[in-house]
């Protein structure tokens, strides 16, 4: 049976011979289990992951650097060991296809294409008797299966001969072990989890010495109100207290505003250009010419600037007015419509610091005489400056969509290995490990497992392969979450206008292993619980019903009934950003 | 007696003809072991423990009287020709489409199992 599911393993890998080195599966809180075939995705944010190695695609990468460096034997082993594993796959397909036909009832076969898989099982198995017509090892293994065969279908003798292979490979691999052990070559397979927190090392059984992680175990249900929607519930009876509903949108995107504000510093860098200015202005020399001409030039930067400041006033205005799309549908449009708006920004500032760059690098700085170095020093620093804010600016606005769409990246090239973990021979590799999420510490969802796998000769600075996975961690299983908004209910039968109020929901969120579906459409339904006045006596009555959320609960609606007043009601509502709570955008540098 | 094992009746040559025909005409891959000596009444039985399910098209034939026999068996088909002294002859692969793709010769031994896998594929394989 052993030999047999090895056996399996070898065809299965035929078709992967320089692919992956691990085989990752999840298996989740539900006792789900599923393959990780991506070099990036999505699992949930408690689940297992089970590592298998696999030694013969470690061996082959090996064998094939070796061989690259000039090795005759491994090359010989090498190209055998394709070309076994070639006749091996060809015999195993023509066993299915044949097999396909006995289950189908050899009876009701046309005997043409009969005689077809007869031949091409019969060739494939011909081809390897004919390989090793000189091996008396074979041979005689082959006897000797034989003569213990118990009877059974012409493919069970097949397999025999599938076997018979399996094992020369087999024997192959272990001569090809020794000869790489002797090379010094070895494995590592490391893991880091990176959070708010920063990236630590992840300690896997068998592969390192780290200590294992802070138990935590991630509260999939909330079925109470965090701190934050606390906050927000305050926040929301105080925000609608004596408002304008025609404003009631203005406050939506608020959040927009605040970074555009802190894109450039403004105060600082006209202070240093009007320094500049008053600098040229008064300085003495006698190249006229050229003083104007970086006076005039000076100046422009300087008219520049002031049109990008009014350029970043204007997004900041069009970002805290009523006029944009406020509601929930156009979230995505509106985001989209922000980095465009970033860009340009960002394209302007590049504009000034090439104009800077132009300036120093087209005057003649030595024919104004003594006092320009400090002219000179202070736009090489301008410029600088510029640069800097530009690319601050581009990789604020996106890290925060890139998260919320994409989760958590890091540059893994750059993940340090720690000195704790193991360096493997070959026949040391554990064949599989499990890697418990739960023993990573805090996490929050979009943060992300790395595990690398490393393949190293010698002493050598750098992997002579290396296979890296990110895992991007999720609230993926169904849960419940509770959430509050400010809805407005119409009652019914008609007898007033819309009554507002806020509304507190529980709410069931599907399975999904779609981080922007989580993080943007995210469909929940449920039941809530509201208050509202509706017959105007300043005291709220008790009311409830059924509620469907969707876009991450920023917009509900749903009917209910309103146990004092005796009506039922249907209701739209918005979760705002109001300021006590305002939509994250952006992650603060 | 192996369940795949046809063997041809001896002292009625109209009979061992009529099933040879028949069994030639059935669609069938055939071994056709020649001879009444023990070896090829061994080989008989031992290449009949390949013969696979009932279903499969493998099937052992024996004929202890090749005189009764030999016109028929001259009249397969013979690309290579593979058999040139029938009287050497312990056992021929035959393919399904009737064409003699493999042949062992009478040595006083009997084939090792390897040889008869070897003549099983050969007939299946049906190409020379």
């Amino acid at each position: 049976m052993k030999k047999y599911i090895s056996l399996c393993m070898l065809i299965i890998s035929v078709n992967v011979l320089h692919g992956q080195f691990l085989t990752l599966s999840e298996s989740d809180e539900s006792g789900k289990k599923r393959t990780l075939t991506e070099e990036r995705q999505t699992i949930d944010i408690n689940s297992k992951i089970s590592i298998d190695i696999d030694r013969n695609k470690i061996t082959d990468a090996f064998g094939q650097q070796l061989a690259l460096d000039g090795s005759p034997v491994i090359d010989t082993i090498l190209n055998t060991l394709k070309l076994y594993k070639t006749y091996l796959e060809k015999l195993s397909i023509e066993i299915q296809n044949y097999q396909a036909l006995f289950d189908q009832g050899l009876a009701s076969v046309d005997v043409r294409q009969l005689d077809t898989a007869l031949q091409e099982r019969a060739t494939a198995g011909l081809d390897i008797i004919d390989l090793f017509a000189n091996n008396d090892h074979f041979n005689t293994r082959w006897e000797e299966e034989l003569d213990k065969f118990p009877g059974g279908t012409t493919n069970d003798q097949y397999r025999i001969i599938l076997r018979l292979l399996a094992e020369e490979i087999e024997i192959l691999n272990e001569d090809l072990e020794t000869k790489l052990k002797e090379a010094g070559y070895f494995f590592q397979l490391a893991a880091w989890f990176t959070g708010s927190g920063g990236t630590s090392p992840v300690h896997i059984d068998g592969f390192d010495d780290l200590p294992p992680g802070e138990y935590y175990h991630f509260e999939r249900n909330k079925l109470y109100l965090t701190q934050q929607q606390q906050d927000e519930f305050k926040g929301l009876q105080s925000f609608f207290e004596g408002m304008d509903r025609s404003q009631f949108f203005d406050k939506i995107i608020n959040a927009i505003p605040g970074m555009l504000n802190n894109v450039i510093d403004e105060d600082s860098i006209q202070l240093q250009l009007d320094r500049l200015i008053s600098a040229i202005t008064n300085l003495t020399t006698t190249a006229q010419a050229e003083k104007a001409k970086v006076l005039t030039e000076a100046k422009q930067i300087s008219n520049n600037f002031k049109l990008l400041v009014l350029d970043i006033k204007n997004d900041v205005a069009k970002y805290s007015s009523g006029n944009n799309p406020s509601n929930a549908n156009s979230k995505t449009a509106l985001l989209q419509n922000f980095m465009t708006d970033v860009n340009q920004v960002k394209n302007q500032i590049q504009t000034i610091e090439d104009e800077i760059k132009a300036l120093v690098s087209g005057i003649d700085f030595q024919t104004l005489g003594a006092g320009v170095n400090s002219i000179k020093t202070d736009f090489n620093s301008l410029q600088s400056l510029l640069k800097r804010q530009a690319s601050d600016l581009v990789e604020r606005a996106t890290e925060g969509i890139q998260i919320a769409i994409y989760g958590r990246k890091i540059n893994t090239a750059a993940l340090e290995i720690s000195n704790q973990v193991l360096k493997l021979q070959l026949d040391n590799i554990p064949s599989n490990a499990v890697l418990d999420i739960n023993n990573v510490g805090k996490r929050e969802p979009g943060d992300l497992l790395v595990l690398k796998a490393m393949l190293w000769k010698g002493e050598e600075k750098n992997p002579v392969a290396v296979e890296t996975r990110e895992l991007v961690v999720m609230n993926a299983l169904p849960h419940l979450e509770m959430g509050i908004l400010y809805a407005f209910a119409k009652p019914v039968p008609a007898y007033s206008n819309f009554k507002g109020g806020p509304l507190v929901s529980l709410l069931y969120k599907f399975k999904s292993h779609s981080l922007p579906y989580r993080n943007f459409l995210d469909f929940g339904i449920g039941l809530h619980a509201a208050s509202f006045d509706f017959n105007n006596d300043d005291t709220p009555e008790f009311a409830g019903g059924v509620v469907l959320s969707f876009l991450k609960d920023y917009a509900q609606f749903g009917w209910g009934f309103n146990f004092n007043s005796n009506r039922g009601y249907y209701f739209v509502g918005i979760r705002i950003p109001i300021p006590t709570s305002p939509i994250s955008l952006t992650q603060s540098p | 007696m192996a369940a795949k094992l046809i063997t041809l009746p001896t002292g009625n040559p109209a009979q061992a003809q009529a099933l040879l025909t028949q069994t030639l005409h059935e669609n069938k891959v055939l071994l056709i072991i020649i001879g009444d000596t023990n070896i090829a009444s061994n080989t008989a039985d031992r290449a009949a423990r390949f013969a696979g399910a009932p279903d499969e098209p493998r099937w052992v034939l024996r004929a202890p009287e090749i005189e009764d026999v030999i016109d028929i068996l001259k009249a397969i088909q013979d690309p290579g020709p593979l058999v040139t002294e029938w009287d050497d002859t312990l056992l021929i692969a035959v393919s399904i489409t009737d064409v003699i793709r493999d042949m062992i010769d009478q040595d006083g031994t009997l084939p090792t199992l390897a040889r008869l896998q070897i003549a099983w594929m050969k007939a299946e394989k049906n190409q020379s």
